[in-house]
């Protein structure tokens, strides 16, 4: 019985991806100029050098790292739809850290303190939206992405404005002390140390929802919350609690991409890593461990769209359908009339 | 000549998969033109189904169906409704948002006279009312056809309910147990007007378990066990005692009396007297509600001691609801204090009040089993350590092994067809019940229980078993509340007897033999106060 | 800044015609709010309108044709998501962020390989603004504000006080608001109410696609992120408008303002227009805050 639906949860994921894939296949025959070179910039290239493989796997770390707070929030039914803003400002506020550390600090320091103050930011935005919920029952999904709409006008703000460097041509702020930049760790790829804190982070939140009393909390609000009331489990701390822990690991991703891969904050910088993040939970179906190839899988897609970008001039963009295909197929009951008869 | 069979239903199965459970097992019903049918049985015994496959809502997987002699196949609810049967399910399908005569007429309702309207379907909003307040008169129903549903009682649900198959021209029409959400006096007027629709030439089909209402309405009655029919019997030829044990099946009453583990009690510790401390005491508590939501508490008190079961009953929308969400700390009530256990509770540090049911000093079982006492997906043992995460989770951190022990125990002592790692969505009515009461009852008692219909959709061996178990923490020197719609319940269990009227207090005094159904039916009904 | 009676009626006018795409948006989610289903999708269902139409409206130099074909592929889309979500019992926010994702991949393939450009889109498609005999639209005051407006605001207005009657009076809006109301009774009555889903559902697409056409009209252009938000600014306008027509028009004329004032403001002030830009979804925020709490 349990071995059964284990099995058709993996084969509806498998589905899912099969079918984004051959989608991907299909949109490059149709719009690429030069079909074969297009399939294998997309299914090829990426792994085609140390380079390329490096940089796949460094994009990997903030879908894992967003992914898992994804998860978390979805476990107790609650849909952070404002990723990208929370990336955003967990991005700008440790880049301004970041900017300002003095060298006295070390290296060390001002990782962990660019690290806290980005997960800080995305908890408090994430929070709130938590707390409208909470208290005054307003859906968090249209809560985080409103706030996250005026989050990036602001930060759009600041990056174009007070923070500017004056040097480039692009809206950008200045880039950061290479001291302060986590040490990569394959060359010459992007790939930096951040990749181990997202490994711990999976087992951390794996151990947590499996084995303890707040993982066991988080179901039982996300299944029923008259229940949980009944059981005497305060519904709102963890609504609340959800949304800030998924805020969080939205602000840390876009505090690490500071100070790793990108080096500076850039207007549009979280350019969809918010929805991305989406599609990784769903895929992994609400298993912690399973967040890794979920975001292996998204990340190839990403790698993929923009190497045809490069490449064929086909725009990247088509990620987007591409996670909206493996989206609609992960939630779908692949035998929907017997299931039906069953139900009733 | 045989009389006219209204329905045939011959060797009906319906199996449930995944697991292949038989719901019906070759099921087999003759119902005569213009009688009242009862179909009894125990819980899970299949009436459900087999009346669901009759009315178009569920397919059988074999067997054939005959209405008035024409073999027929009934594959929807509207073919059903072509045919002239109507079901009214034990859940009220009621729209709230829409009126009484929207509810009544909806998809049949009267179009405006004009090319426009019957194109566009725009209704006749004024014919609509007026139909149903015919239809309603032509029944003998009171309804005001403008209300908007969301402001009716359970008993004017079930009128509109019933009065929508009749718009619909039902000639069959079953009812899934009427009577589980109406007291002894609303059930006499349902009966009387079921009487009278019958009398218009309709037939009727009654399900439900409980035997004397059959005995009083029914012309005939057909038994059901696990799926199969037994075999149906004229009224006027049978005895209750009879019936009682064909339900059960031969002999098991008596077999099936085995004792309950606990059961050597320390003979002295019964000798209590109403020196008993004091548990729970309320004083002046008054719930006010916004407008179309009931009518709230006012002004109630009571003392419950330890060692004693205080039983309260009140009709459905007569307060019972907002004292069980006040006393199981879910809705603070507005004024009143509470004295628990020599602490005073205002509404202004309910939080108190909260926080001891968390400590296991007082234990609740809610009416509404599954909508406030079940996590449908999660698996039977979560569902059953959930309310005891402090023994499961001692340090944080959860013990697997003692956690499976416990589940597998209370499986055995209690008798829940289960397994631990189902999901407990997939639990039959019954199964779920017992689950909730075996979670408070393996457990140490707690000083007060506060248990809401604790025999609600169990068979009679199960709730004979949960009322001993009660008894037994009555005689462990719990304190017990006993919320129930069931006055047999009430009157069989409480040292004290409360009830409730128009969210007033109208009797409270011992259970004596003095108090029968009858008195306190005048009760409920607000005929007598004697608060 | 100074604020002239000519600016006034202006910034009035601009903000009736801003209220447009809400409008068509907000209504046509009210169909299946009603039916029971939240629609986050109205964003991605605009976008498609707006780049369909607009390349329909282009094509044949025929705002008719463009409409048509902005109701048609936003009506597929809706289609779509309805059938995943009766037929596939996918989940419904899921679906509808799919629906989102979707359509911002599609509108930029497609304005790849049509117009070999992902960023402005320009059209050459005139919408005729004197449907109003001259002495009514040359009214002072009232005229240039109410009666100098293209055909396509006109037509979002019919579309409000239709929909109002429907949904009021009609078989077909009783059975939408009975399904949200009880979806289990109207099966067991015999209907379906998967179809009745698939209806409202199909009444979204048509709003919103018009939603999104008449943005792209009013630019006359079509650019990525064109709706920016405005999907989700319709959603909490039905909330907003406690989910009756005529006041879910009203909330819409409310965000609309704050748009116009956001506009107005990044002319006349030395306030930063990035930060101005953020003021309608910060009135849309605190107006979801207040229609909601309690």
């Amino acid at each position: 019985m349990r071995n059964q639906r284990a099995f058709s949860a993996t084969f509806r994921v498998l589905m899912a991806a099969a079918f984004s894939i051959i989608l991907a296949a299909t949109v490059l025959l149709l719009f690429a100029e030069d079909f074969r070179s297009a399939l294998w910039q997309f299914f090829v290239e990426p792994f085609s050098s140390r380079y390329f493989f490096g940089n796949y796997i460094a994009d990997t770390v903030p879908l894992i790292i967003s992914g898992i707070g994804v998860s978390i929030a979805f476990r107790s039914k609650n849909f952070n739809l404002g990723g990208e803003g929370q990336i955003y400002a967990g991005a700008l506020a440790g880049g301004v850290l970041a900017l300002h550390a003095p060298e006295a600090f070390g290296p060390g320091t001002v990782w962990i303190l660019v690290a806290f103050i980005g997960a800080f930011i995305g908890a408090i935005i994430g929070t709130i939206s938590g707390l409208l919920k909470a208290y005054w029952r307003i859906s968090e999904m249209i809560s985080s992405y409103l706030i996250s709409a005026i989050i990036i006008n602001i930060s759009d703000f600041f990056i174009t404005g007070p923070l500017q460097d004056s040097t480039s041509n692009f809206q950008t702020t200045a880039q950061i002390p290479s001291v302060f930049l986590l040490p990569r760790i394959f060359s010459p790829s992007k790939l930096d140390i951040s990749i181990w804190l997202a490994l711990f982070l999976v087992l951390f939140f794996h151990i947590l929802s499996k084995k303890s009393k707040m993982g066991f909390e988080l179901r039982v609000c996300g299944e029923n919350e008259e229940f949980a009331r009944y059981c005497g489990i305060s519904v709102r701390a963890y609504n609340i609690a959800a949304m800030a822990i998924s805020g969080g690991m939205y602000g840390l991703s876009g505090a690490l991409l500071v100070i790793g891969p990108q080096g500076r904050v850039m207007r549009g910088f979280s350019s969809g890593l918010g929805w991305s993040a989406i599609s990784v939970a769903l895929l992994a179906q609400g298993r912690e461990t399973a967040i890794l190839p979920a975001a292996l899988f998204i990340a190839f897609l990403k790698a993929g769209s923009d190497h045809v970008m490069i490449g064929s001039g086909v725009p990247s963009e088509i990620i987007s359908m591409l996670q909206a295909t493996a989206m609609l197929f992960i939630t779908a009951q692949v035998m929907p009339k017997l299931w039906q008869r069953q139900r009733q | 000549m045989l009389p006219m069979l209204a329905v045939r239903m011959q060797g009906i199965c319906r199996r449930y998969y995944p697991r292949g459970v038989h719901a019906n097992d070759g099921a087999s019903l003759e119902v005569e033109k213009g009688s009242i049918h009862a179909i009894v049985g125990e819980n899970g015994a299949g009436k459900t189904t087999l009346m669901k496959i009759l009315a178009g809502l569920d397919l059988p997987d074999e067997g054939s169906i005959e209405i008035e002699g024409r073999l027929v196949k009934i594959e929807s609810p509207s073919k059903a409704q072509a045919l002239g049967i109507g079901m009214v399910q034990q859940h009220f399908l009621i729209f709230d948002e829409l009126s009484a005569a929207e509810n009544i007429f909806f998809g049949i309702e009267p179009i405006r006279n004009n090319k426009i309207s019957r194109l566009a379907g725009i209704v006749d909003s004024q014919e609509l009312n007026t139909r149903a307040q015919q239809l309603a008169t032509e029944y003998g129903f009171a309804i005001d056809p403008s209300a908007p549903a969301a402001s009716l009682s359970i008993g004017a649900r079930q009128q509109i309910e019933i009065l929508r198959q009749l718009a619909r021209h039902a000639k069959i029409l079953i009812l899934d147990e009427p009577s589980s959400v109406l007291t002894e006096q609303e059930t006499r007027v349902l009966f009387e007007k079921l009487s009278d629709i019958r009398r218009l030439g309709h037939t009727i089909i009654l399900v439900t378990h409980k035997i004397h209402e059959v005995m009083q309405i029914a012309d005939r009655v057909t038994i059901m066990r696990q799926g199969r029919t037994i075999g149906t019997y004229d009224i006027s030829a049978t005895t209750l005692q009879k019936l009682t044990s064909l339900i059960m099946g031969e002999g098991s009453i008596e077999e099936k009396q085995e004792p309950i583990e606990k059961s050597q009690i320390d003979k002295s510790k019964i000798e209590r007297s109403q020196k008993n401390p004091l548990v729970l005491g309320v004083d002046g508590m008054t719930v006010r509600r916004p407008r179309y939501y009931g009518i709230g508490l006012s002004d109630i008190s009571f003392e419950v001691h330890a060692g004693e079961i205080l039983g309260i009953c009140a009709l459905s929308g007569n307060g019972l609801d907002d004292l069980e969400n006040a006393l199981a700390a879910f809705q603070s009530p507005s004024f009143g204090t509470f004295i628990f256990d020599g602490h005073h509770i205002e509404p202004h540090n309910y939080r108190r009040y909260q926080s001891l049911f968390q400590k296991g000093l007082i234990a609740y079982l809610p009416s509404d089993r599954i909508k406030r006492g079940l996590a449908s997906s999660l698996s039977v043992r979560d569902n059953f350590i959930a309310l005891s995460r402090h023994d499961f989770f001692p340090k944080g951190w959860i013990l697997e092994n003692a956690a499976q022990q416990a589940i597998l125990d209370a499986i055995r002592s209690f008798e829940i067809n289960a397994l631990p790692d189902q999901p407990a969505g997939e639990l039959s009515g019954g199964n779920i019940q017992k689950l909730a009461i075996a979670r408070l009852f393996s457990r140490d008692f707690p000083k007060l229980f506060i248990l809401c219909e604790p025999t609600w959709s169990l068979d009679i061996r199960s709730a004979e078993q949960t009322c001993r178990r009660i008894r037994l923490a009555k005689e462990e020197g719990t304190a017990i509340l006993l919320l129930s719609s069931n006055i047999d319940e009430i009157l069989e269990l409480s040292d004290h007897i409360m009830v409730l009227s128009r969210g007033r207090r109208v009797l409270y005094q011992k259970n004596s033999s003095l108090l029968n159904r009858a008195i306190i039916g005048e009760y409920l009904l607000g005929n007598r106060i004697h608060g | 800044m100074n604020f002239s009676p000519i600016v006034l009626i202006d910034f009035l006018k601009y903000t009736i015609a801003a209220a447009t795409p809400l409008l068509f948006a907000s209504i046509g989610g009210l169909f299946s709010e009603l039916s029971g289903m939240l629609n986050i999708a109205l964003e991605g269902l605009m976008a498609i309108g707006a780049f369909f139409g607009m390349a329909a409206a282009g094509l044949t130099s025929n705002i008719f044709f463009g409409a048509l074909a902005a109701i048609l592929s936003a009506s597929l889309a809706s289609m779509l998501m309805g059938l995943m979500i009766n037929k596939f019992r996918t989940n419904l926010f899921i679906t509808g962020l799919a629906i989102n994702l979707l359509a911002q991949g599609i509108t930029a393939v497609l304005s790849q390989s049509w117009y070999h450009t992902k960023a402005v889109v320009a059209f050459n498609i005139s919408v005729d603004n004197h449907l109003f005999p001259r002495f009514i639209s040359r009214l002072p005051l009232i005229g240039p504000i109410f009666f100098s407006h293209s055909m396509i605001t006109i037509f979002a207005w019919l579309w409000v006080l239709t929909s109002a009657f429907i949904i009021k009076n009609t078989k077909h809006g009783l059975k939408i608001r009975a399904t949200g109301s009880n979806p289990q009774a109207v099966s067991a009555l015999g209907f379906s109410p998967d179809r009745i889903h698939m209806q409202a559902f199909l009444w979204s697409g048509v709003g919103s696609g018009l939603g999104g056409y008449a943005l792209g009209l009013s630019i006359s252009a079509f650019v990525p992120n064109i709706i920016s938000g405005r999907g989700w600014i319709a959603l909490v306008a039905i909330y907003l408008g406690r989910k009756k027509p005529l006041w879910i028009a009203a909330s819409c004329l409310l965000f609309a303002f704050a748009e116009s004032l956001s506009n107005y403001i990044q002319g006349f002030s030395s306030i930063p227009p990035l930060l101005v830009l953020a003021l309608p979804y910060l009135v849309t925020l605190i107006s979801l805050i207040l229609a909601e709490r309690e």
